[in-house]
């Protein structure tokens, strides 16, 4: 039993020391753990108020423009009491209030310069507002708290609420994030109804391990998918170490930590959106067509000196005149199943306000997305790939007392997706991936979509030539409903009354999510015919079966799929304190986390945080971190690891020289850090597989032993996972952070950041002789990477003396990475290790043009496949120049599907109540390896080529061709090994998002609706790109295996009571 | 002292976190490998696990057999099929793949009992398993001295049989005697194949001391006494191979040979015994399925099976016309060549052979192996449904475009293993005996015979029987009602070799031993070219004409030197300077 125990001393005038002792009483002896050590300076000092006479004052607060600015916070510096001495101004930008005559007047409003106005006694003021160069709160959100502004020293980024909504039509908060944040890398995935991800990468690739960073919602670690942008406050990203040390084993990959709005202190406030998405593919598919394939698929035989079964001239021409469609059929695939227009809607109804006890911000919102497929509802059951979802939220704040206060946050979604029958699981013939790569792969040429009378055409002998449209609308459909709830409690208690700025907090949060999914099957009757004589005879194949006939629809039970639950608790001590010039903050905290998976067994982690901060006149910046992290997943003895980080800042524009000499600038400041952090989800079975332990399996799957005479099957075994390394725990980044902060001119402000990581102990599976026959795999911690890069934001923001108010924000970052170590067997060639090689590399053959003439083939190095090798094919580099191309001369090439430079720019315009926003992204350094099914021809025995085809290499167009000349399937294995031709080049700049609007001027919607704000836009998303990689793939999906992504038309409405 | 009060209380909250059992486990997560193995239940529970390793190739993952890899057949699917790699010699394009049941050597992750997973990581997981039971041997006590002596032969014949699976395709290797983690030295060299084979020789020898000759009828199936000597028989067969003796530059090895003819005398004691008996040629079909026996007279080493689903069935012969997978293995017409007429002549030799009807007056074992056209192959009431490999017909092995994959190739197809009403006419799929044999009683007389030839002559006197090599094969070709061995094919060894060869290839066709008989007899290079299929036409009066053609480049093989033996694993060469790769691969 191990008991850690916190000795605290304090002397309660001057300083403070707080130890934290942990002793092993089964060992009996005391380890003193410097990291552990945290050292809290506390300084006391008492603020002296002085009460005086109350006068009546009033004014009116102005935008730059002159225009009254509604909504505008005035207050009373340092006022106990909030609701008496604030107000908001009204329409005519107008405020009364009662104050004392020595009082400061201070004025806020969002993205303007916050103003202390002295009284002095005066009873009238205009006050004119101006805009705020930073677009950014005064408070930046940090693990486990907030910092000001000012007085960060961590690498982190945040970005409002309102920033993410900036354009209509957004939906999930990774497409919200896209080109906002430096370091930031998102990529689209799919586009799938409920299904739609974007993976987020901060700073790059460190590990091989994924890189998925840390999300956590109001604390609480939960999918950042889910969330809708309307209930967001803020999003914080936490790059460099000091700002993820205190998340430990879990920081590595950076955090992001989203904050969901709260009530104020104010009249119920009511905002409404509403939203309406035309969509469609962004990806462009066509290929030549049937006749001209089939002279292609002539030619290609011939290339292989095979003569038989050669298309007639006869039959071509049966194709080119479409005499007989239904005989000599060709089906368009992309018009007959892409629809021109895909329709969804959003919307969105949030209440906010309070009072002194009680503050509330409640949300709900409405979200269907249809599909671009031309999927049909049938009358039995709706195939279309659909999503629609309910979600709300409601955060209320309490307080129970003057120093006490509760808050609670309830929310949930409630979702339904629906998909077609033939898709995923069910059915045992198509993956899901298998789904939408047959779109793009099935034949076209063998069946019409129907027959003359009716009957649906499917050529019953091939899997991969079924009916894509049957499968899409006759074949049933899955039905997935999706229950998320949650709720956090937290509780925060002032101790003022033991020393001043201190308190004590504590909350609970569950979270429970289960995904329930029904299939609905269905199996409708094809046709195929072998010819015309045929079909006038009545002599078809009838498909399933010859014997089938139709079955009524059944409905497969409920069947419970996803089943996830979460406790999460914490408590903390907090100080924060100025003395003087000392300011003096510190925290300590100790979590649980248990998350459960079904059935499995629980994940747990735990954790106990420290820091402190220290600033001396708000220049000079320190700041500690600390955390102690601990998992299950590692043997007990390998379990537990502690963090550590330092930052060091200084704001040189607060020194006087700077003040005195350089008044220009408004900000300047330079901070450094250093640290650790983990990571450790990487191999999931580690948790048990200590030692050599055998597991009872029971077997009742396909293939069964059986002894005996009647046979007797044996169905229970033990079986040990082959050999296990209990040494294995998680990796640690060790990171640097170098950053310069500048505001200028009070319109310009700019952020460089450079960093640098090391990773070592990355979770590798160690290669063992196959010979040793273990099963799965042995891991260790044998890998070691680098990576390193920077980040430059430099944001333009001004009003011109007419009105105009525009903003330009300018991003580019830049990382790399390379694997120092990962395990290589020692005599790997060099050039095939993966160590000195940049993560996620992949070996190919290096292209050396094409074989122009008999006398290149004979003359170059050989090729190791098999197939015909004629001119036209790809000439390879022969690596190690041993006369013969084969695997060996595969070399790592350093293409890398996340780009290594991601720049954007972030435009807007204002202008009497007109406003254009819109946003460029681009990203360099993508790679994707293009789908076979994609690139060759004739696959899948089918007579099918691309419109790449045509450029083929040939004796005539030897000097132009861009692609090898054409093989049969099975021919082509030299052509087709992974090669610098295969890898494309995906790089891109896209129009991320555009959009217009208009606002009414405040004083008519108000007179007119009673409406605060009301503002209409229409906007896009994806609306265009420019990139040199294939038009039949998106560049940011990269793969066909996935549902495709869209392009957003949106028109909406803003609307504020 | 009020203050401190307070805040040690609060600090006390916060301790409660830190004791350690939040994080421990449950304690029924942990199984004792030394409770499980002391108990002689859940100790063959564990070693139980080594006969689901062995390799059944009617598993339907494979989707074809593995016969396609020698002459015998054509695969008809072009693109990923472990048959198709390896006759195109691309191994390396395989090895990683772990679909590829003969060429692979990567174990699936999906630990549903290897089946999915390529033969050689099933062997080298076997040995791993049987390596591990030995070591733990010492912890089983809850047994009886029977019990203990039996279990220890089964592990020793499985770390036998698994080990030779191994070294027939790789070559010699290190002795697998243990196992071997991440803390032993694995710079091990690979010994020539001959060390190796004596280390096998004495674990069949351990498990031929140790095991029952027969088990209880309710245990039928586990190793005995008969899988160790077969198995035996078939490692001195392999030994005295020409591939497997560099060292007199491939020539048979005799001492071998004599070994094999005293083991494979105690088979036939056996038979003498009513253990194993030859079926007769009315019985030839149920050697490999029925719906009563689970396993044949006739088999010896066997992976037990019934089937229960359609999917049980559909690998292998089926086309997909009659319900099968659409990949499968049609036969070439080298295959068919291989059946001597009637007369016991070989079809060159005999003048009574009519190219234009082809098989008729035949060797028995073609119609019973083979479907040819015109061949009733499946029935439903009264409509017959018949083979049609003619070009035009519904099975033309020349059809192309789309329909390529599902035709029979070879213009052939399989019979063997298929029962009559199993397709998709009668969908008679289930419950059907269908063991994978790997060695059967013929099996014995076919390597006595090429032993005893090697070392005795055809006619030669053999110690200790008065079986000849000659008379050996005369009793498998009696059983399929063939005249004896004509006295023109005996005149020297060298001819009657051929005569031997030729009749295990038609003996054992499709079992999976000819691509592995053409490597260790290094033939395979001349025998894997021109590969031929039947070029049927069928003229207006409803006749015939038969020719055959050769197959399409795309269906010939590429068999060079290197592929005698398989590559060995890149990373295994890697690792270790020691263990050399195979020659002519990289």
């Amino acid at each position: 039993m191990k008991v850690l125990l916190w000795l605290v001393f304090i002397t309660p005038e001057l300083s403070s020391l707080i130890l934290v002792l942990n002793i092993n009483f089964r060992e009996l002896k005391f380890k003193f753990m410097s990291r552990k050590l945290f050292l809290l300076m506390l300084l006391c000092m008492q603020l002296i108020t002085v009460k005086a006479q109350n006068i009546q004052i009033q004014g009116k607060v102005l935008d730059e423009n002159g225009a009254p600015l509604i909504g505008a916070t005035v207050l009373l510096k340092n006022a106990s009491n909030i609701s008496a001495s604030g107000t908001i101004t009204d329409i005519n930008g107008s405020f009364q209030l009662n104050l004392p005559a020595d009082g400061v007047l201070v004025v806020s409003f969002i993205g303007y310069t916050k103003q202390e106005i002295p009284i002095n006694g005066q009873t009238f003021f205009t006050i004119n507002m101006q805009p705020d160069v930073s677009q950014l709160d005064d408070v930046v959100v940090v693990g486990f708290g907030v910092q000001k502004k000012e007085t960060v020293v961590g690498s982190i980024t945040q970005a409002r609420g309102e920033e993410l909504l900036k354009t209509g039509g957004v939906t999930s908060v990774g497409e919200a994030l896209t080109g906002l944040l430096p370091g930031v890398v998102t990529l689209q995935n799919s586009s799938q109804p409920g299904d739609a991800t974007t993976s987020i990468t901060i700073r790059g690739t460190s590990s091989w391990n994924g890189n998925a960073p840390l999300v956590l919602v109001d604390g609480i670690e939960r999918s950042y998918d889910q969330v809708d942008p309307n209930e967001i406050q803020s999003i914080s990203v936490l790059k460099d170490a000091s700002a993820t040390a205190v998340f430990g084993v879990r920081g590595a990959n950076g955090v992001i930590l989203i904050t969901t709005k709260r009530g104020s202190d104010s009249k119920p406030r009511i905002n409404f959106t509403a939203n309406v998405t035309a969509k469609q593919m962004t990806s462009d598919y066509s290929i030549p067509s049937h006749a001209q394939s089939m002279r292609l698929h002539n030619e290609a035989r011939m290339n292989g000196n095979n003569y038989t079964g050669l298309y007639s001239e006869q039959e071509i021409a049966m194709w080119q005149n479409q005499a007989d469609p239904y005989f000599y059929p060709e089906i368009d695939w992309e018009k007959e199943l892409m629809r021109n227009l895909g329709w969804s809607q959003n919307a969105n109804l949030n209440v906010s306000g309070g009072n002194q006890f009680m503050k509330y911000f409640t949300s709900v919102g409405f979200t269907h997305e249809g599909d671009i497929f031309k999927t049909e509802k049938q009358p039995e059951y709706d195939p279309r790939f659909s999503y629609t979802k309910y979600n709300f939220r409601s955060n209320f704040d309490f307080n129970i007392t003057k120093i006490t206060k509760l808050s609670i946050n309830l929310g949930g979604i409630i979702g339904k997706q629906t998909r077609p029958g033939g898709v995923g699981a069910g059915n045992s013939d198509y993956s899901k991936n298998e789904f939408f790569r047959r779109i793009y792969s099935t034949p076209n040429c063998l069946y019409p979509l129907y027959y003359e009378n009716g009957q649906m055409g499917e050529d019953p002998s091939f899997q991969n030539a079924k009916n894509m449209y049957i499968r899409l609308n006759h074949e049933g459909a899955n039905i997935v409903n999706q229950n998320d709830i949650f709720a956090d409690f937290k509780f925060d208690q002032k101790l003022d009354f033991i020393t001043k700025g201190l308190s004590f907090k504590a909350s609970v949060s569950y979270t429970n999510k289960t995904k329930t999914s029904r299939k609905i099957n269905k199996t409708v009757d094809r046709y195929f015919y072998g010819s015309r004589e045929d079909y006038n005879n009545g002599i078809f194949i009838r498909w399933p079966d010859m014997d089938f006939y139709e079955e009524p629809i059944s409905y497969g039970d409920e069947k419970m799929g996803t089943y996830n639950r979460q406790l999460y608790h914490d408590a903390s001590l907090n100080y924060i304190r100025d003395f003087r010039k000392h300011s003096v903050t510190g925290l300590l905290l100790t979590l649980r986390e248990e998350t459960k998976n079904g059935v499995s067994f629980p994940d747990r982690y735990m954790s106990h945080v420290g820091r402190t901060t220290y600033g001396y006149d708000g220049r000079y910046m320190l700041e500690i971190n600390g955390s102690i992290s601990s998992t299950n997943w590692f043997h007990p003895d390998y379990r537990e690891e502690d963090f550590f980080s330092g930052a060091v800042g200084w704001m040189i524009s607060e020194e006087r020289f700077i003040k005195e000499n350089f008044d220009f600038i408004n900000k300047l400041k330079i901070r450094y850090s250093w640290g650790e952090s983990g990571s450790y989800k990487a191999y999931s079975p580690l948790k048990f597989n200590w030692e050599i332990t055998p597991q009872p399996k029971t077997v009742n799957g396909n293939r069964i032993l059986y002894f005996g005479d009647p046979v007797n099957p044996i169905n229970n075994f033990y079986v040990t996972s082959g050999a296990n390394n209990k040494f294995a725990f998680w990796e640690i980044a060790y990171k640097q952070n170098l950053g310069i902060e500048l505001d200028m001119f009070k319109k310009l402000s700019m952020t460089f950041d450079i960093f640098r990581e090391k990773r070592e102990g990355i979770l590798s599976e160690l290669f063992m002789p196959s010979w040793a026959g273990i099963d799965g795999k042995i891991i260790s911690n044998v890998g070691e990477s680098k990576s390193q890069g920077f980040e430059f934001e430099a944001t333009w923001r001004n009003h011109t003396s007419f009105g105009l108010k525009y903003w330009v924000t300018g991003i580019v970052a830049f990382s790399e990475n390379r694997i120092v170590e990962r395990g290589d067997p020692a005599g790997t060639p060099e050039y095939q290790k993966y160590a000195g090689k940049p993560i996620y590399t992949t070996n190919g053959l290096l292209t050396n043009g094409f074989y122009n003439s008999w006398d290149d083939l004979y003359n170059m190095p050989q090729s190791g496949w098999s197939g015909t090798h004629i001119p036209g094919d790809l000439a390879y580099l022969d690596y190690n120049a041993d006369g013969i191309i084969n695997d060996v001369d595969k070399v790592p090439m350093e293409y890398q599907s996340n780009p290594n430079w991601t720049s954007s720019i972030n435009l807007g315009l204002e202008y009497k109540g007109f406003h254009l926003t819109a946003m460029l992204v681009g990203a360099k350094g993508i790679y994707h390896n293009m789908p076979g099914t994609m690139l060759w021809e004739f696959q899948n025995d089918a007579t099918m080529t691309f419109a790449h085809s045509l450029n083929r290499w040939t004796p005539e167009t030897a000097n132009t061709a861009t692609h090898p000349a054409l093989h049969v399937q099975g021919d082509n294995k030299h052509n087709m090994q992974t090669s610098q031709y295969t890898y494309r080049d995906a790089s891109y700049v896209r129009l991320q998002s555009a959009e217009f609007g208009y606002e009414l001027p405040k004083n008519i919607a108000q007179s007119l609706l009673g409406m605060k704000k009301c503002q209409f836009y229409l906007s896009g998303n994806n609306l265009l790109t420019f990139t040199d990689f294939d038009n039949r793939i998106d560049p940011e999906q990269g793969t066909t295996n996935l549902y495709p992504i869209v392009r957003r038309f949106n028109a909406g409405i803003r609307v504020g009571f | 002292m009020k203050r401190l009060h307070y805040i040690l209380i609060l600090i006390a909250t916060l301790g409660i976190n830190a004791c350690d059992d939040y994080l421990d486990k449950a304690p029924e997560q942990e199984v004792d490998i030394n409770v499980v193995l002391s108990d002689f239940a859940s100790f063959r529970s564990y070693t139980d696990y080594l006969y689901f390793l062995r390799k059944d190739y009617f598993e339907w993952f494979h989707r074809g057999l593995p016969c396609a890899n020698s002459d015998e057949a054509a695969t008809t699917n072009t693109s990923w099929m472990d048959s198709f790699k390896y006759k195109k010699g691309d191994n390396w394009q395989a090895a990683d793949y772990a679909q590829t049941y003969e060429l692979g050597y990567k174990a699936k992750n999906n630990k549903d009992f290897g089946k999915e997973s390529p033969v050689l990581a099933n062997a080298m997981q076997g040995l791993r398993v049987a390596n591990t039971a030995l070591e733990y041997f010492d912890v089983l006590t809850d047994a009886t001295e029977e019990q203990k002596r039996h279990l220890k032969g089964e592990i020793h014949y499985f770390r036998a049989w698994y080990y030779m699976q191994v070294i027939i395709r790789y070559g010699g290797m290190p002795i697998i005697d243990q196992t071997f983690g991440g803390a032993d030295d694995l710079d091990l060299p690979r010994l020539s194949y001959q060390q190796s084979n004596d280390w096998l020789l004495e674990e069949f020898d351990r498990a031929i001391a140790l095991l029952p000759e027969v088990w209880p009828l309710n245990e039928l199936g586990r190793a005995n006494k008969g899988m160790a000597y077969a198995g035996k028989n078939l490692a001195l067969l392999y030994a005295a191979s020409p591939l497997m003796n560099p060292e007199t530059g491939h020539e048979y090895n005799i001492d071998h040979c004599q070994a094999l003819c005293a083991n494979a005398i105690k088979l036939f004691e056996m038979e003498q015994k009513g253990i194993y008996r030859l079926y007769s040629l009315n019985e030839y079909d149920d050697i490999w399925y029925s719906k009563t026996k689970p396993v044949s007279d006739e088999a010896i080493i066997y992976v037990n099976f019934k089937t229960r689903e359609k999917g049980d069935m559909k690998v292998g012969p089926p086309s997909h016309r009659f319900g099968g997978f659409q990949f499968f293995d049609s036969p070439t017409q080298n295959a068919v060549d291989k059946y001597e007429t009637i007369n016991g002549l070989a079809i060159n030799d005999d003048d009574t052979y009519d190219p234009q009807n082809p098989y008729e007056n035949r060797d028995p074992r073609l119609r019973k192996n083979i479907y040819v056209n015109g061949d009733v192959v499946a029935q439903k009431g009264t409509t017959e449904f018949t083979f049609e490999p003619y070009i035009g017909g519904a099975d033309n092995p020349t059809l192309d475009k789309v329909g390529g994959k599902r035709t029979p190739r070879g213009g052939y197809m399989i019979r063997k293993f298929w029962p009559f009403s199993a397709n998709n006419k009668e969908n008679d799929w289930e419950g059907w005996y269908k063991p994978w044999i790997n060695y059967r009683l013929a099996q014995a007389y076919l390597d006595f015979a090429e032993a005893a030839n090697e070392a005795y002559g055809p006619e030669g006197a053999v110690p200790g029987t008065s079986l000849t090599a000659v008379e050996a094969i005369n009793t498998i070709r009696r059983r399929a009602q063939m005249p004896d061995v004509n006295s023109m094919y005996t005149t020297s060894k060298e001819a009657f070799r051929e005569r031997i060869r030729n009749e295990r290839a038609v003996e054992l066709m499709f079992e999976n031993q000819r691509s592995h008989d053409l490597r260790r007899w290094m033939t395979a290079i001349d025998v894997m070219q021109g590969l031929k299929r039947a070029h049927i036409i069928k003229n207006g009066d409803g006749s015939f004409t038969y020719d055959a053609v050769l197959l399409d480049d795309i269906y010939q093989a590429t068999f060079t030197e290197r592929n005698y033996w398989y590559p060995v694993p890149k990373n295994d060469n890697f690792l270790s300077a020691a263990f050399e790769q195979n020659p002519g691969w990289l």
